[in-house]
């Protein structure tokens, strides 16, 4: 009998011979961290990722940084109430913490600069020849200083992460003011250039070089609290002593035959098709309308969701630019049609310098600068989105100049980027010439809001948009555009103040 | 039925042993390859006795052997008294392929014995006792049985007392016994059944009516790894019989379980096709983890949940509650578990049965939403535009369309568009044979259900074989075997959030989905409205065919070590198989916001899930006078994968094609994913004279999910039980019958979260270089290598009372619960890259009474049964993630509920509605909004940055505006039952939550893009003109706070609800036709409901029975009431 009973517990024992081996369970789909940052090869696709949330911060760009400015403007729509309010009230002034644009670009800002700290963190200890080690750090510190600026552009001090966060504690850290947070960009900057190759042969691949890292510099300089006109100019003529240069038509800038250009300091890479790294911007300048085959060469739906009739040129925009200025009809167009309430049917693209509206049509003005139909897909086009050209960095040399008062050094900066456009030089320049230059040099490439700024205008002229604006259209509360200093820097995201009892709101929010 | 077997097998014939083993080929064989064969096999049993041939060759051999071969080799069974016939005489036999009669007389020809053939009963008697008893008055007995209410009983064990002698029942009732003497004892028993003793004397012919046990005290209930006898059982359990729901004509067993436990919600959210309910046990909440409970199908807790099993293959159903009944599922058990048992035969079973149920599944007008008409519309968006004119400066003028209101009438209803009556039909054969050492229960379903909205269905066939075979007496084993093939087509974004018919009546009533032509337009774009399909074309037009295989097989070995000790092995597998594909044609994309044409699209998508469990059971059950153990240990191993794929197709030609084959686009994505578990588990049942019982039960799991520094975890439970009735001092309390208390406490864990939780994942992150994709990889999680089970401790106490003999029988519980180390993403500041890490951090308390009584009111002709239910469940969040930061409510629409510290789970959190600014003075003496103006919409200032009002309208002023969670839900059922008919009312329902009617976000959108609500008619205008004064201006830029989550949407959710209601009627028995019994039943299925709650669907909730983001209500599918009728034959 008891023979039988160890018979069964033994047959018990054999058939559950399972070891602990059989707890452990990879994923087959996806690496883990325990396997990865270990080769070359690694940390080159960490790299690759670092770069990625750029793409937001362009995205949010649109709306934050030039519909927020006086180039452009909303087309109503009754459907756009509610959860797509959120585009609106940036150009109104009436955002709040909860703006969707105000926490993804934050967040996005923090998840490149997490990407960055993780490849720092865990390139000390690996196995990398020297070269390479350094040039991969160098990539990398120029990109968290690129966030960081968006940051403290956009939200004034923000928390400092310089290391890889690991645990839930380490996540916890107060502001740092914006003095600060400009000190640590020029520092990894300044660290990261001397191994940043330098851009020789066109077009470039897409990656930082120092040239773009001068560029970052020269800006963090201008726009810190106490502005370091001297260092900026010491970086933006070593940008003039490189291989860049303008290209003749000023149009061709924005062709994509042209991108990454030797006018191309550093752009956002896009490119269309399936493999998810296509861009829709062009759908959402368009204006909203039922047939958008007309326009795009193909159907997309964009009334609502993803829609169009945003960052709209103003007509004040289109009236501010000299005549003959040849960047008019390259940056901005007309589409003619039939309005029905809020529907729009599109009949005609033209010019804007030769246009005058027909009887019993509508029109709508649009971007021009990225809209290159026909397009073989809804919503997914590859042009890519100009961060730094050339032209911006004679602008910005002129302005820096301007500012220590040498006005008269900086008009063959100045005149360069006037010459390709058409326009006569100037026989002396004021900081107003400068800053009118670039908002038609650079519109719609997300600079004229923070431009206005770095340059002091920013309070002036929006509040002088807001009367015109309000004046123009109905459907403008009263309240909107109340342009106060607080407005210059947006909210930090609810949801952060919420979980993080270290930081403090932003005055005004 | 009594089976006279007091003798042990034998094996001491070689031929013998091999009969046996091709029989045990034999029967396996039929069994996995064809269902059909053992239809054919049990109706050839009509005439066993006459068809069956049998073979014996044996010489002086005991009598009692060649009887017990005889029994071995076929389902004849011997009855006799061991004291009146000589089974050690020695007999010769050698017969070929004789019938049993033949048998027989060459077997006992030569002996003082005679035989008496009934069906596959065969009587013994002594010819020499015979002629004595003849001469002492002995007299042949016959009568007949019936149930109370006069209803003959079948199958009822009638047995000379003191002997094995007896007779079972036919069809009829009746029985009939020879030469029984006028001093003995008839004793009739039947399960469920009172057992009654019947003295002879000199009647001849003696009919009995039993009466029904009240309570099955004695009834043996399904617990975790075994069954327990309910007078035992020390922890928490509800069971259900399958008989009591039989008649619901609902394609999910869980609709037909609603009312019928204490401490279960089970709620229908949607009335999709063969889906939309939820379970939720003792109130029981997790962050992330889920709350559905662990569905165990005889035994494996499987991936196949209680939806694809049909009810008819349903034997019984247990949930189990407190921890001491759960603790043996562990880590899995946190969410109460429902055990399954599938129907499986008894000895002398032998039944054909076969049920039919066709219905008519119809919507109720009852809560359709109050939208205006197309001319209401038109008027509302003519003023709208005169507004817009007069307060904005709007020149564009009234479209045309609207200019003239009066020219329209009704317009478009879409609920009748969309909908249509839809037919639910049943069909069930179950075919159920119980012989000495084989049994087998077959059963065959198919159900079809079509949805009520247009082209849209469920359809399911079931097939199951559940097998036994004895293969000696100490060695068991069993086959379950059961297939599930379902197709469905559902046209996606039906259920989840805003439905079809939500959509389609948010468009401008004045179109027409038909042309007058009798065309279909694709599409519709009223003036300042949103484009949109037409909603016919997308139900007519898009493909969206699923298809679903399930085999869930179940082989187990069971040997008898020892007496009452037993060894089991067993293996269970679950494979599911699933493909959908869809096509959305040119003219059906398309939705809210986007309308046709568009490119057509399509894909391709399967999964395919597999999961094992290898079981290792000991037991040992030993009574040692009145100390009676039963013992379990055991060992099992699980692993489940999972691996998916999909293609998506674009850029077709046309839409002349569906699959994707033709398309010029297709991309594709496969992937797999994994888990395993090992598992230890020990119970030890203990009680003395079964009076005072005790139980400890520990389960050790470890789990691949879990992180590398706590992957194992043990999960100990204890109870105990006094029965009180037992004791002597209770003889003064006559009235109680029953009385026991009970007590429990114990550990058990929850495991849901993904497979790879723990680990911090890098995920594929690519990006441009050189016009080309560069291949990226980014960290997309922040692993945690701490990451464990969420533990619920819990507490229970409870009492079973039964009354007046049992008519009344009551059981009440009371349980605390503390859930801690709840698996949470807790969120953290995004300034790290992440927005949140897995974690085991925050607490939940749950408490809550139970009662459930069970009654027999009448007991006479006329019989009446009521049974009650009544849970009062309540919880509260003890702490939270980081800070005690709440969970949800961040937003001012959507994210409806929130969770805070202190308070019970899920609260709607929002503005408090508080009407519109009518005149200027109210609007410069009031709390404002930014985008206040005279005539907007007014919350409440109820708070600022500090907590004090500020005379601002922002999100510092959302609060608590309505609980989705009961006072109580309740389940009422009445069974009824006179002479030949019968009839059941099931109610169920709930008090006191209240349900946030979201849909309003859309029917009070006042912006002119959606139709709403007529009440929308009376809003502020002018200063002359303000309406009713609690709704606003259509003023641009002011009509979004109106939209906000706020107080104005939040309704008493309170109802009660006719479940289902049933009349039957047994049609008189009759031979004629091989009909042993018959019965027609009525059923309909969601009678309706009482409630102040103005919508369709009091039990609605977008996210299910979740605990912390319940009653949600955005119009889903809707739920039918069902027509139904239905016919149950026996053969």
């Amino acid at each position: 009998m008891k023979n039988k009973i160890l018979f069964a517990v033994l047959l018990a024992l054999s058939l559950s011979s399972c070891s602990e081996d059989f707890l452990d369970i990879a994923p087959e789909t996806s690496l883990t961290s325990a396997t990865f940052y270990k080769t070359e090869t690694h940390f080159e696709q960490a790299l690759t990722a670092s770069y990625e949330p750029m793409r937001t911060l362009v995205y949010d760009g649109i709306f934050m940084d030039e519909m927020r400015s006086d180039n452009s403007f909303y087309t109503y729509y009754a459907g756009d109430r509610g959860p797509y309010l959120y585009n609106e009230v940036i150009a109104l002034f009436l955002e709040d913490e909860t703006n969707q644009h105000v926490s993804s670009r934050y967040n996005a800002c923090y998840v490149g600069i997490s990407r960055v700290n993780t490849i720092l963190s865990k390139i000390e200890n690996a196995d990398l020849e020297d070269g390479k080690k350094n040039e991969i750090i160098a990539e990398a510190l120029f990109l968290r200083a690129y966030y960081y600026y968006d940051l403290v552009l956009h939200y004034g001090g923000v928390p400092i992460h310089l290391e890889e966060v690991t645990t839930a504690d380490e996540a916890f850290l107060p502001r740092s003011s914006a003095a600060d947070v400009h000190i640590q960009i020029a520092k990894d900057l300044e660290e990261a250039m001397p191994n940043l190759p330098v851009a020789n042969t066109f077009p470039q691949s897409g990656r930082t070089t120092r040239g773009a890292a001068k560029m970052l510099l020269a800006y963090n300089y201008m726009s810190q609290p106490e502005e370091d006109y001297e260092k900026a100019e010491t970086h933006l003529k070593d940008i003039m002593g490189m291989s860049y240069s303008l290209l003749d038509n000023y149009s061709d800038v924005f062709d994509p035959a042209f991108e990454n250009s030797k006018e191309s300091i550093f752009e956002v890479q896009y490119k269309d098709g399936d493999a998810g790294q296509q861009n829709d911007y062009v759908w959402r300048f368009i204006p909203k309308c039922d047939n958008t085959e007309f326009l795009m060469g193909v159907k997309g739906n964009n009334y609502a969701y993803t829609s169009g009739g945003w960052n709209v040129p103003t007509q004040e925009m289109i009236d501010s630019y000299e005549d003959g200025d040849l960047r008019l009809d390259a940056s901005i167009a007309v589409v003619e049609g039939v309005q029905n309430g809020d529907n729009f049917i599109a009949e005609a693209v033209t010019n804007v310098s030769s246009f005058t509206p027909s009887d019993g049509k509508d029109f709508h003005y649009f971007i021009n600068k990225y809209y290159h139909p026909p397009y073989e897909k809804e919503f997914n086009t590859g042009s890519n989105w100009p961060v730094f050209r050339y032209s911006d960095a004679l602008l910005l040399l002129s302005e820096c100049i301007v500012e220590q008062n040498r006005n008269d050094d900086a008009l063959p900066y100045i005149n360069e980027v006037r010459k390709r456009a058409g326009l006569p030089d100037l026989s002396n320049v004021t900081l107003e010439d400068v800053i009118r230059e670039r908002r038609h040099e650079l519109a719609f490439e997300n600079h004229r809001w923070t431009d206005l700024i770095r340059t002091g205008k920013a309070i002036e002229v929006m509040n002088e948009n807001g009367d015109l604006m309000k004046s123009l259209y109905g459907f403008v509360l009263p309240i909107a555009f109340n342009v106060t200093q607080e407005k210059l820097i947006y909210p930090i995201p609810y949801r952060e103040l919420q979980i993080n009892e270290l930081l403090e709101q932003n005055p005004g929010y | 039925m009594e089976k006279f077997r007091n003798a042990k097998l034998q094996m001491n014939s070689f031929s013998y042993d091999l009969l046996h083993l091709k029989k045990v080929l034999k029967m396996l064989r039929f069994t996995v390859l064809c269902f059909f064969l053992s239809l054919l096999q049990i109706s050839a049993m009509e005439s066993y006795s006459q068809q069956t041939r049998l073979s014996l060759n044996f010489s002086n051999h005991r009598l009692e052997d060649v009887l017990k071969t005889i029994e071995d080799k076929s389902e004849f069974f011997f009855l006799y008294n061991r004291d009146m016939i000589d089974v050690e005489q020695a007999v010769d036999i050698n017969v070929n392929n004789k019938s049993i009669s033949s048998v027989l007389d060459e077997l006992l020809k030569g002996t003082d014995i005679a035989y008496s053939l009934i069906d596959r009963q065969i009587i013994l008697s002594n010819l020499e006792n015979n002629s004595r008893i003849m001469v002492t008055q002995a007299r042949d007995i016959s009568g007949k049985v019936t149930d109370s209410a006069g209803m003959p009983l079948p199958g009822v064990t009638v047995v000379i007392k003191g002997t094995t002698r007896g007779a079972i029942t036919d069809s009829e009732g009746m029985y009939q016994i020879t030469n029984v003497l006028g001093e003995e004892v008839l004793v009739y028993s039947f399960v469920g059944m009172r057992t009654q003793e019947i003295v002879v004397g000199n009647q001849s012919s003696i009919n009995v009516s039993l009466i029904e046990e009240a309570i099955g005290i004695e009834e043996v209930v399904a617990i975790a790894y075994g069954t327990q006898k309910k007078r035992e059982i020390t922890g928490a359990i509800s069971s259900v019989d399958a008989n009591e729901m039989k008649d619901m004509p609902t394609m999910n067993l869980g609709q037909r379980l609603q009312g019928k436990f204490s401490g279960v919600q089970i709620n229908q959210t949607n009335g999709e096709p063969g889906g939309g309910i939820s379970f939720r046990i003792r109130g029981q909440a997790s962050i992330n983890a889920g709350n559905s409970p662990l569905v165990v199908i005889d035994g494996f807790p499987s991936l196949t949940g209680i939806e694809s099993l049909s009810p008819n293959e349903i034997e019984s159903i247990s949930v189990l509650k407190d921890a001491s009944a759960t603790s043996l599922y562990g880590s899995r058990a946190a969410n109460g578990v429902i055990l399954i048992s599938t129907k499986q035969a008894k000895v002398g079973q032998s039944e054909i049965q076969f049920t039919a149920n066709v219905g008519l599944d119809v919507i109720p007008e009852k809560g359709r939403p109050n939208l205006m008409n197309a001319s209401e519309f038109a008027r509302f968006k003519k003023e709208y535009y005169e507004d817009a004119a007069r307060y904005e400066d709007y020149a564009g003028g009234v479209p045309e369309q609207y200019q003239n209101p009066d020219q329209y009438q009704d317009g478009t209803d879409w609920f009748d568009v969309l909908l249509r009556d839809a037919l639910t039909q049943n069909y069930n054969l179950s075919l159920v044979s119980g012989v000495a050492d084989f049994k087998t229960a077959v059963n065959l379903n198919y159900n079809k259900q079509d949805g009520v909205i247009l082209n849209t269905f469920s359809e399911r066939f079931n097939a199951r074989a559940n097998n036994t075979f004895q293969a000696t007496d100490k060695l068991k084993f069993g086959l379950n075997l059961g297939v599930i093939y379902q197709t469905s087509q559902i046209t996606p974004g039906l259920s989840n959030g805003r439905n079809i018919i939500g959509s389609a009546f948010l468009m401008d009533p004045s179109l027409k989905y038909r042309n007058d032509d009798g065309t279909y337009p694709i599409s519709f774009h009223a003036p300042g409205m949103f484009a949109n399909p037409n909603y016919y074309l997308v139900l007519k037009q898009r493909v969206n065919p699923t298809k679903q295989l399930n085999v869930l097989s179940n082989i187990y070995g069971e040997y008898e070590v020892i007496d009452g000790l037993r060894y089991k092995l067993s293996a269970s597998t679950d494979l599911r198989n699933t493909i959908n594909r869809t096509f959305e044609p040119s003219t059906a994309r398309g939705g809210m916001f986007s309308a046709p044409p568009l490119p057509p699209i399509g894909s391709y998508n399967t999964g395919n899930h597999l999961s094992w469990l290898i079981d290792n059971t000991l037991t040992y059950t030993k009574s040692i006078k009145k100390h009676n153990f039963d013992l379990l240990g055991g060992y099992n191993t699980q692993k489940a994968t999972y691996e998916n794929s999909n293609i998506n197709a674009s850029q077709y030609p046309d839409d002349e094609i569906e699959w994707i084959n033709v398309a010029t686009t297709r991309i594709g994505n496969a992937g797999t994913s994994a888990w395993s578990m090992i598992s230890y588990i020990g119970r030890l049942n203990y009680n003395y004279d079964s009076k005072y019982l005790f139980s400890v039960a520990f389960r050790r799991d470890g789990a691949s999910r879990f992180g590398s520094n706590a992957k194992w975890a043990n999960f100990p439970s204890v109870s105990a039980g006094w029965v009180i009735s037992d004791e002597g001092f209770m003889k003064d309390y006559p009235m109680v019958s029953w009385l026991k208390l009970r007590a429990s406490y114990g550990e058990v864990g929850n495991n849901n979260i993904g497979n790879y939780s723990y680990l911090a994942n890098v995920a594929t992150v690519n990006y441009v270089f050189n016009d080309a994709v560069e291949a990226g990889r980014a960290l997309s999680s922040m692993g945690n290598a701490d990451l464990t089970w969420e533990t619920t401790k819990q507490f229970d106490i409870g009492l079973d009372l039964g009354l007046f003999k049992d008519r009344v029988y009551l059981m009440y519980d009371y349980y605390s619960k503390k859930t801690d180390g709840l698996l949470y993403a807790i969120d953290i500041p995004t300034q790290s890259g992440f927005p949140n890490i897995q974690s085991n951090i925050g607490e939940f308390n749950f408490w809550g009474h139970e009662v459930s009584v069970e009654s027999h009111i009448l007991t006479g002709e006329f019989k009446w049964n009521a049974n009650l239910n009544l849970s009062f469940d309540r919880n509260e969040a003890v702490r939270l993630g980081t800070n005690d930061t709440p969970i949800g409510g961040y937003a001012n629409q959507g994210d409806e509920n929130r969770t805070m510290v202190g308070h019970p789970l899920g609260l709607f959190w929002g503005y408090v509605f508080d009407g519109v600014y009518m005149t200027q003075e109210e609007y410069d003496t009031q709390p404002k909004h930014y985008s206040s103006m005279v005539g907007t919409a007014r919350m409440k200032d109820v708070g600022g940055p500090d907590g004090i009002p500020d005379g601002k309208i922002d999100m510092d002023d959302m609060t608590v505006i309505g609980d989705p969670n009961p006072d109580f839900i309740y389940g009422l059922t009445n069974e009824f039952r006179y002479k030949k008919f019968d009839a059941s009312i099931v109610f169920a329902g709930s008090y006191g939550n209240d349900i946030m009617g979201r849909v309003l976000e859309w029917t009070e959108n006042i912006d002119g893009v959606f139709n709403m609500t007529k009440e929308m008619a009376e809003r502020w205008r002018s200063i002359e003109n303000p309406g009713n004064g609690q709704v606003p201006r259509t003023r641009s830029g002011t009509t979004e706070i109106y939209r906000y989550n706020n107080s104005r949407w939040v309704e008493d959710g309170s109802y009660l609800m006719a479940k289902n209601i049933t009349i039957g009627y047994t049609l008189p028995a009759s031979t004629r036709g091989g009909i042993k019994s018959a019965r027609l039943f009525l059923s309909l299925q969601n009678a309706f409901f009482v409630s102040k709650y103005s919508g369709m669907n009091p039990e609605v909730s977008r996210n299910g029975l979740s605990g912390l983001r319940q009653g949600v209500d955005e119009t889903f599918y809707p739920v039918p009431r069902t027509y139904s009728i239905g016919l149950n034959i026996n053969l």
